[in-house]
């Protein structure tokens, strides 16, 4: 009878769990895909319902809203309530308009620009000698701590004994020195107090900048809620539009899928885009099941394998095991078979099914007049939807049968039994 | 920024060339006020205190401290020059405003 090592048993365990980590990688990347599409409907189906609300209210047609008003039981999509909107719209932008185009600031505007500029020119050309001369001084170490402590006069209160006294004393003299000449004054008071009359002139000056540039601000402002009153007259129809369809948008979003599907009945033209909607949420549901149902326990299986294998693992790692041989059917049974070609088909069906799923686009063929499941419609009946609880609770279809035989194939890969 | 050490070093050498040689760390004891001087000539009565941040000496010498040692030094008793750290420069400031407190001295005694 063949027999087989503890060091070969060692080793087979450790390429099945090579294999599982493996397949373990290459399931989460899938779900990691599954993720994405499902996320990715979510934008679909904000965009089908766009599309509905459009087909249902395609303009400001007064009879056609009023028919959609009436299919919908919403009162507020009605024509009397969209001419009320758009009369509302139109007289507060017009009544501001007939405001902002009388106001002198808005009639005079490049006349106020022109002259902002002139006196902007002629505060700065006044301003510059100020400030030329105000930065020298303020550039001067310790000019404004000096300043501060009002060096040269009797408020001065920094003593003989205090180092910061002969520190003031020298750089004072500094000043003076550097700056006697241009301000005329020849001692530090009297610099300082003509720099405090320069900064107190300089900052009026400035002050009457921001008066001239507030000014021109505020003619730019009036200019602009202008041009944004006559943008909201041309747009008004657009609008209104927009807003109608929002509230259709906002009133279907939560209707079940029968609600929706009467829709279909009371507005022909409805019909592709209700049934858009109703494959789009189909999508997300057996997207979802695919991860759950199908990926997921997949995940928790191979969790499971590895543990047991790890505990093999283990046991046959004892010092008491070291030299044991097993017999062939014992250590197949211990170590399990090799199944990585079957979970590749497993993982090849789950993506094959999220392929179908994502890829579908013919809504059209779809008809609640008939027993068909989005699912088969998806797949022509050709994939195992027994992972989704309407297709399981169906249960399968005559042109099925071809695909029955895979389902319990992982249901058989469970049987290991390594105690 | 010079350190305290250096800072004490350079006033003692200043002082000592004007005729004031300096003892280190010596214990003071005037005008209500009592603290470990940094630099101090007994014999001239003339010294000098170096206060920092890292020394705690503004906490050994406080405002009210400084104020009385001020109008003791403006009737003449003594003469301390009071250094802030933050008030030093480079060693030739240092020497500079020593000097000049020294003349400063000078002038002081000579009008009494």
């Amino acid at each position: 009878m063949s027999t087989v090592t503890n060091r070969q048993m060692l080793e087979r365990v450790e390429s099945r769990l090579q294999q599982i980590s493996l397949e373990e990688a290459a399931l989460q990347k899938l779900q990691r895909r599954v993720g994405a599409d499902a996320a990715r409907q979510d934008q679909e189906l904000e965009g089908a319902f766009d599309h509905l609300a459009e087909i249902l209210v395609p303009g400001l047609d007064a009879a056609r809203l009023d028919a959609v008003s009436r299919a919908l039981h919403l009162p507020g999509v009605s024509a009397a309530v969209g001419a009320q909107m758009r009369h509302t719209i139109l007289f507060r932008a017009t009544q501001r308009r007939t405001q902002l185009v009388a106001d002198p600031r808005v009639q005079n505007a490049e006349a106020i620009d022109n002259e902002v500029a002139i006196r902007l020119a002629e505060l700065q050309e006044a301003a510059a000698p100020l400030e030329t001369s105000t930065r020298a001084l303020e550039a001067e170490p310790l000019f404004l701590e000096l300043l501060a402590h009002r060096y040269g006069t009797p408020e001065y209160v920094v003593r003989f004994w205090q180092l910061s006294y002969y520190k003031h004393w020298k750089h004072a003299d500094l000043i003076v020195e550097a700056h006697a000449a241009r301000s005329q004054r020849d001692t530090f008071a009297g610099i300082a107090a003509r720099y405090v009359e320069e900064r107190a002139a300089l900052d009026e000056l400035r002050r009457g900048m921001g008066v001239q540039k507030g000014r021109r601000a505020e003619v730019k402002e009036l200019q602009q809620e202008l041009a944004e009153c006559e943008r909201t007259i041309a747009d008004v129809d657009s609008t209104v539009l927009g807003t109608l369809r929002t509230r259709v948008k906002d009133h279907l979003k939560p209707l079940d899928d029968a609600a929706l599907t009467s829709l279909m009945a009371a507005d022909p033209a409805a019909d592709l885009a209700v049934k858009r909607i109703l494959g789009v949420k189909k999508k997300k549901t057996y997207l979802g099941a695919l991860e759950n149902e199908q990926i997921k326990a997949s995940l928790r299986d191979l969790g499971t394998m590895k543990g047991k294998l790890a505990r093999t693992r283990t046991k046959l790692g004892r010092p008491k095991n070291r030299h044991a041989t097993y017999p062939l059917s014992v250590a197949e049974r211990m170590v399990g078979a090799d199944r990585s070609d079957r979970w590749h088909k497993r993982r090849q069906r789950m993506d094959e099914a999220r392929t179908r799923i994502v890829e579908f686009h013919h809504y059209d063929r779809w008809s609640p007049a008939n027993d068909l499941l989005w699912w088969d419609v998806m797949t022509d009946g050709r994939l195992d939807g027994d992972f989704i609880p309407e297709v399981r609770a169906r249960g399968p279809r005559v042109h099925q049968q071809q695909v029955v035989e895979h389902r319990d194939d992982w249901r058989n890969d469970r049987d290991v039994d390594i105690s | 920024m010079l350190t305290e050490a250096r800072g004490c070093q350079i006033l003692a050498e200043v002082f000592a060339d004007r005729g004031h040689p300096i003892a280190r760390d010596v214990d003071f004891d005037d005008a209500g006020v009592s603290f470990v001087i940094d630099g101090w000539c007994a014999a001239t009565r003339v010294g000098f205190e170096y206060r920092t941040h890292a020394a705690v000496d503004k906490v050994d010498l406080d405002d009210e401290e400084l104020l009385r040692l001020g109008e003791a030094m403006e009737q003449g008793r003594f003469f301390i020059l009071v250094i802030d750290e933050d008030d030093v420069g480079t060693a030739d400031d240092l020497r500079l405003y020593a000097n000049a407190f020294l003349d400063e001295v000078e002038r002081r005694r000579s009008q009494r």
